[in-house]
């Protein structure tokens, strides 16, 4: 009884916290540049961690979440994640141990695995530090990192991310002191039916924005 | 005089009194000549480009301010963006860094009036750190960059000639966009017409 | 005639002695072995001593003569008040003056003699806080001083002597620092090479 209670908080949460029946595209904004005539499109975050589940324990002070986006300039389309993961510790934090906390390098990948199992493979060019800070909070430390990573996505890509299903998401990254990172390297999310609804749909708007320029 | 011809006569002053008022308004933070290199140096004062008032309601606010710069015969437009972050705690010291980066070479890109683009490049690379100052009940994070870009004859005759409605400066891997006051948009012609009137 | 000429002679001997009068020596010595004779006159002021906390930037000179060898020597005093306490680091090097550089000095005619610098000079500036100034402030004094040595050639001195200097320019490693000289200053160069015997 109790179990199936929790499952409908956890259901209703869902959808509360993901707009995955929006008819509509939320566009963020979708106007042509006046200096460069080029079509910008940005496509405003949707939430994806309240249906997530993770390999990780979730703990008190252990926080996990991922919003999405899209924008593109001229048909150079961006898939943008926004990680805030935080951990909580002991020892209070210097700033050098903020620094390094949690960093994407340049050159790290992201893999999505989709429905039919095939593995996309996505790199970024430049490395990303995020904005790392450290709260004090009942004897522990909560150090939270707050990061948005994007990727570069080609017009066929744009199309496949519109029509076919992820299923789970692994970022590559490097953390120092704080466990924010598995040990394979990579923070990962399993992407359920709901949030990946979410997903299509911004690819699904970011094609539609393109169509009017071909229109 | 009969007073038509009278009105007239004052019209046509009156106009002429008014096209000319650039010059009236000629002011300069420098002026001066090198007592050993005989070089001289004109400085327009700095124009703000943005409104006055700007918008209370923005936790971000941003200020752009020109000036047109005479050194040795040679011009340039020297612009200085100035951007206020409010944040609810003080940032560590590294993200502090580089808060504005515009490489040598970056593009000013102006609106003119009649919907052209007049393009400049930046001379020298510009790299400016944010300054972080803690507030009653927030932090402040300031930064301020100043950058010039040389004029030629081609893009001092097309800034001079109209007024110009909107000012983008790109920067390493973004840009910032500001609207120009429309009681500041003869500002930048009236800055390179001030140093053109008095070489 | 012959007491005009006597006249002349005396207020010659006079002036001279008057002006030998005024010469203040830093040091004034014969080496012992060598024979040789150093002679350095004493600080000069360029500047005006008028409001002189006012001013950023002042300036002193001095001759040195060792032997038949003649150095100018130029003292700068920058000083600038700031608000804010100098972040650290900012200090380092306020005065920079390279092997070489050049020390240029606009004559009344406007012509320009240029010297250089025998040594590279590297001084850092010091910052003293509002309060353990004498004066009622809130601000910060950042100061640095430095002593710098130019070569004189003899075509220089006797350019020098033949006209007053009006200004003269320090050349730094980042920046230029300009001493107008004031009006009651604008014999001191004369006054240095009189007392030098040059």
């Amino acid at each position: 009884m109790k179990c199936l209670a929790v499952t409908a908080i956890v259901v209703a949460m869902l959808a509360a916290s993901v707009d995955a029946s929006a008819a509509s595209c939320k566009f963020k904004q979708n106007t042509i540049d006046d200096f460069t005539q080029e079509r910008l499109v940005r496509i405003d975050w949707v939430d994806m961690t309240g249906w997530t589940s993770s390999t990780f324990k979730r703990t008190i002070g252990h926080r996990k979440d991922i919003e999405i986006a899209a924008e593109s300039v001229g048909g150079r389309s961006l898939l943008k994640f926004r990680l805030r993961l935080s951990d909580a510790v002991r020892k209070p934090p210097r700033e050098s141990d903020l620094y390094s906390a949690l960093y994407v390098p340049a050159g790290s990948g992201l893999e999505m695995e989709m429905a039919d199992e095939s593995i996309i493979e996505l790199v970024v060019d430049k490395e990303v530090r995020g904005t790392n800070h450290a709260k004090y909070d009942d004897g522990w430390f909560v150090v939270t990192s707050k990061f948005v990573v994007k990727y570069p996505v080609d017009d066929a890509l744009t199309e496949r991310l519109a029509q076919e299903d992820v299923v789970y998401l692994r970022v590559a990254a490097q953390s120092r002191n704080y466990d924010f990172v598995s040990e394979q390297g990579t923070i990962e999310f399993h992407i359920n039916e709901k949030a990946q609804r979410a997903f299509k749909k911004v690819f699904d708007c970011l094609q539609q924005a393109h169509a009017e320029d071909h229109a | 005089m009969h007073p038509i011809v009278r009105w007239l006569v004052i019209t046509a002053v009156a106009a002429l009194a008014s096209g000319s008022s650039w010059a009236a308004d000629c002011k300069f933070d420098t002026d001066e000549t090198d007592k050993f290199t005989k070089v001289r140096t004109l400085v327009t004062q700095r124009d703000s480009l943005e409104s006055f008032w700007g918008d209370g309601s923005k936790r971000k606010q941003q200020d752009i301010y020109v000036s047109a710069y005479y050194h040795d015969g040679e011009q340039a437009l020297n612009i200085q963006i100035l951007f206020t972050n409010y944040v609810k705690r003080m940032p560590p010291e590294y993200e502090l860094r580089n808060a504005i980066v515009i490489p040598g070479n970056s593009r000013l890109l102006l609106m003119m009036a009649d919907g052209s683009i007049v393009t400049l490049n930046s001379a020298n690379p510009v790299n400016a750190n944010a300054r972080a100052t803690p507030t009653s009940s927030r932090v402040s994070v300031d930064s301020a960059a100043s950058i010039y870009y040389p004029l030629d004859d081609e893009r001092i005759a097309a800034l001079s000639s109209q007024s110009a409605s909107r000012i983008r400066v790109e920067a390493a891997e973004t840009h910032y966009d500001f609207e120009i006051h429309v009681k500041s948009q003869d500002d930048i012609g009236n800055a390179i017409k001030c140093i053109q009137a008095n070489i | 005639m012959k007491t005009r000429a006597l006249m002349a002679i005396v207020l010659l001997g006079l002036s001279t002695g008057v002006n030998a009068a005024k010469c203040k020596y830093a040091q004034d010595e014969v080496d012992p072995f060598t024979g040789v004779k150093t002679l350095q006159t004493k600080w000069d002021q360029l500047t005006s001593t008028w409001m002189a906390d006012m001013r950023e930037i002042d300036g002193w000179i001095s001759v040195l003569a060792v032997g038949d060898q003649v150095t100018l020597w130029v003292k700068l005093d920058y000083s600038i008040k700031t608000p804010k306490e100098p972040a650290f680091g900012s200090l380092r090097d306020a005065i920079a003056i390279q092997k070489g550089a050049p020390l240029l000095i606009l004559m009344a005619d406007d012509s320009i003699i240029e010297l250089s610098a025998t040594h590279e000079v590297r001084k850092d500036a010091y910052s003293v806080p509002p309060w353990e100034q004498s004066a009622d402030t809130d601000k910060f004094v950042v100061r640095a001083v430095a002593n710098i040595e130019y070569a004189l050639p003899p075509e220089a001195i006797a350019a020098l002597k033949a006209q007053h200097a009006t200004d003269i320019r320090i050349t730094a490693a980042n920046r230029n620092f300009d001493v107008e000289i004031h009006k009651k200053s604008l014999t001191d160069f004369h006054n240095a090479f009189a007392c030098t015997e040059l």
